[in-house]
């Protein structure tokens, strides 16, 4: 069941970001699979002495699509919508020429082609495209066998022909389709943890920041930093030989931070405008900031060795609904989780039951929950309000 | 069967592990379907009733052994069983009838192994079924021609083969590539994740304690709203409700006494202990994923900024671009640094404080933060950061 947004709205977004910056690998891997098939079909046919206008047609309709390609690619730094419209259009036309292909050599021979075309087509590992040459591919195959029967005319004639073909033919497209489909949903898994992590990542730096600043109690950062910046940045600029442009922004800066208004800043400084002081807020250390983010981003981030067992482990995975655990496990981690959050955290606000049931019912926080007791959940809020109420004292709601 | 296929349509938010396991039910199924048809189909190949018996008796078994393989979750066993298996079928096939359906039959086995998606297996099995394939088209090739056949028909049958390896030879690789580097971005954003929630669980503490507040899994009205709950599901699921809330006394009880002091203790039997290991990953006062998740909802919840393009990126580049600004950037951020480092390292490290420093830009990506420039800044003025840092 395909929910309606993401825990985190922002999601979409970067996870599109992933996407395309693959896409630009997977059409220049398309590209170059199709310039291989060209260049055998025309050897094959030159080597078969083919007259020459044939050679010279299915030469130009590669051709053609190579270039349509180039352009896409092309295009496709400016507006990234080329390289997706590129994909439809790339995967429909080889289909089609190896289609005409098999239809003007009227030979069996070619038909693997067609799998080779659907295996190229794969490569863009897009959902879309998948079912789009699925069912071209059903049709072609349905086609061949109604209205071109002496292709299939062989010399060695098995009594089941009809049947074995039809037979075969819907197993292969079975067998592909579904591999090929989980094989998206397994690159779709990594686009939609990595950008989950990402974001998570934004807002717990958000958050953090937010419990430094409000809680000075063991804040060890006595120094004055705009001083000890100015010294450093002077004994550089003697250093170096040249004035001292620094002090100005860092008293600048500095003004910020103590949230003194623009238009006094700008009366002291008249060479600085609005725009230097947006930008200059941006780096006040001891309120929220960017530069505040970055330094806790830095301090964060120091690099562990990870083996590789580590890395393929599935213990990032988190959720409640584990596969090894029993569903006593299950029901018990989704209460504990529902009713800490209904309860509130230390210095957390209870959440709304609007918000719990939006969230669980709605997102893809829905997959992380056993699908017997999100059902039981959606089928009897109520129930599980009124216990909490029966139970808890302090709830409160801002339905 | 719904079931199934919801899992396959919702396998995008199952762990590799769980989509792995997946994979081998879908290929067991296709096996199922394709080894219960080869029973009427073998009515026409050239088999002596005993082979044809004797081989369909091996098929079964080794399904059965797959399907217990999956069962006690070994689910590598099992994938090669199903790649063999699928590899004798094509042989039971090609060997008995000389026609095209068998030759389909190899690209068929190619997609199977393919489908796992492990280099090495695929390498093994894909090479022994394009040897086979080929083996089989140059002896074969009077089943698979027609007529009026195109010159050299048994080279494109070759050929076509042969690309379809090598193209799925490639997915695999660029597969294997790409769930590497994302694996890999993922644990790492994961384990940064880790540490701010590290902080996040202290700060919560603090203000707990400030707060005058009890543990939450002390208070009795959680564990009564989380007893009747959990009651409440398991009676809908017709469950024994005696055994959820012996578990959630269970949970409390590793709160109370902490999961290493019940692993340690002898008089708690196995099964008990081997519980508490799993519910030590969802325990409240912890690090958890209960703790990491009850976060991740906070965070949904809180309000935050319009996405915009470098919403990730932490550059000091992406904060200012005129270098005046950077290198006082990079200051403050540099001293910053040094206090935090100072403050966490034990007196006996004392000396060692500079080197610390050197070690955190080492340790982290520091392309991530810096421009070239800015790494150069530093390099050629160590000393006077140093100096400065010293007078403090």
């Amino acid at each position: 069941m395909k929910k309606d947004y993401f825990i985190y709205p922002q999601t979409k977004y970067y996870r599109e970001t992933l996407e395309l910056k693959h896409l630009k690998g997977q059409n220049n891997l398309v590209l170059s699979m199709i310039f291989g098939l060209m260049i055998l079909t025309v050897t094959y046919m030159i080597l078969s002495k083919y007259p020459f206008l044939p050679i010279l047609a299915f030469g130009i309709a590669y051709l053609v699509i190579i270039l349509f390609n180039i352009a896409a690619i092309a295009y496709g730094v400016e507006n990234t919508y080329y390289l997706k419209f590129n994909k439809y259009i790339t995967s429909i036309t080889l289909f089609t020429l190896v289609l005409v292909k098999v239809i003007y050599f009227g030979s069996p021979s070619i038909i693997p082609f067609l799998f080779v075309a659907y295996a190229i087509c794969s490569l863009y590992k897009d959902n879309k495209v998948l079912l789009t040459i699925s069912f071209y591919f059903l049709f072609s195959m349905l086609m061949l066998i109604m209205n071109f029967k002496v292709i299939f005319d062989f010399e060695n004639q098995v009594v089941i022909k009809d049947l074995a073909i039809g037979f075969f033919v819907i197993m292969f497209l079975l067998v592909l389709m579904f591999s090929t489909f989980i094989i998206i949903k397994e690159k779709t898994f990594f686009y939609n943890n990595v950008a989950y992590a990402k974001e998570k990542e934004y807002r717990n730096l958000d958050f953090l920041l937010d419990f430094k600043l409000k809680n000075k109690r063991n804040d060890f950062h006595q120094r004055n930093y705009y001083q000890d910046t100015e010294k450093i940045l002077d004994d550089f600029s003697k250093k170096i030989e040249i004035p001292n442009v620094f002090s100005e922004k860092i008293q600048i800066i500095q003004d910020l931070e103590k949230s003194k208004d623009y238009q006094s800043i700008l009366k002291e400084h008249p060479d600085f405008t609005e725009v230097d002081l947006k930008r200059l807020e941006n780096l006040v250390i001891n309120k929220k900031s960017k530069l505040r983010r970055t330094i806790l981003k830095i301090k964060n981030s120091k690099l562990k060795n990870l083996k590789t067992k580590e890395i393929f482990s599935a213990i990032h995975f988190q959720s409640f609904n584990k596969q090894a655990d029993s569903i006593d496990i299950k029901i018990l981690c989704f209460v504990v989780y529902y009713v800490a959050l209904k309860k509130g955290l230390p210095g957390m606000k209870s959440v709304s039951n609007k918000e719990l049931y939006d969230t669980f019912v709605n997102s893809d926080f829905y997959h992380f929950i056993d699908p017997k007791v999100i059902r039981i959940f959606e089928e009897n809020e109520d129930v599980f309000n009124t216990i909490i109420e029966d139970t808890i004292s302090e709830v409160i709601d801002n339905d | 069967m719904i079931k199934f296929f919801k899992k396959i349509l919702n396998s995008e938010f199952l762990p590799m592990s769980e989509v792995r396991k997946l994979k081998v039910n879908v290929v067991m199924l296709f096996l199922f379907v394709v080894t219960l048809v080869t029973i009427p189909f073998s009515f026409f190949l050239d088999y002596s009733f005993l082979i044809k018996f004797l081989s369909l008796a091996s098929f079964a078994i080794a399904y059965i052994i797959c399907y217990f393989l999956i069962r006690f979750n070994k689910i590598f066993g099992a994938i090669q069983i199903t790649m063999v298996y699928s590899l004798l079928l094509t042989v039971f096939y090609t060997q008995g009838i000389s026609s095209f359906y068998a030759y389909i039959f190899f690209y068929i086995t190619l997609t199977i192994i393919f489908f796992y998606q492990e280099i090495y297996s695929y390498f093994i099995y894909a090479t022994v079924t394009l040897t086979l394939g080929v083996f089989y088209t140059l002896s074969y090739h009077d089943g698979l021609v027609t007529a009026n056949d195109v010159p050299g028909s048994m080279y494109l049958y070759l050929g076509g083969l042969i690309i379809y390896y090598v193209i799925s030879f490639i997915q695999i690789f660029g597969n294997e590539k790409f769930y590497a580097d994302m694996n890999l971005e993922w644990v790492k954003l994961n384990n940064i994740n880790n540490n701010y929630q590290e902080d996040i669980l202290y700060h919560l503490e603090d203000m707990r304690i400030d707060m005058k507040k009890s543990l939450i899994y002390e208070d009795l009205e959680f564990q009564k709203a989380a007893f009747e709950l959990s009651r409440f599901i398991a009676d809908q699921i017709m469950k024994e409700g005696k055994d959820i809330v012996n578990l959630i006394d269970l949970y409390i009880y590793i709160h109370e006494k902490g999961l290493e002091r019940i692993l340690e203790n002898d008089e708690i039997s196995v099964a008990m202990k081997k519980t508490s290991n799993i519910l030590g990953r969802y325990l409240l006062n912890e690090n958890s994923d209960m703790f990491s998740l009850l976060i991740s909802f906070y965070l949904k919840i809180r309000d935050t900024e319009p996405y915009e393009q470098n919403r990730y990126n932490y550059q000091i580049e992406s904060i200012t671009d005129l270098n005046d600004e950077q290198l006082i950037a990079f200051t403050f951020v540099f001293l910053y640094l040094y206090d935090e480092i100072s403050e966490t390292t034990k007196w006996h490290q004392l000396e060692d404080r500079d080197t610390l420093l050197d070690n955190v830009f080492a340790n982290i990506n520091q392309e991530d933060f810096f421009s070239e420039q800015l790494i150069a800044f530093y390099l050629d003025n160590k000393e006077v950061f140093k100096k400065r840092i010293k007078k403090n």
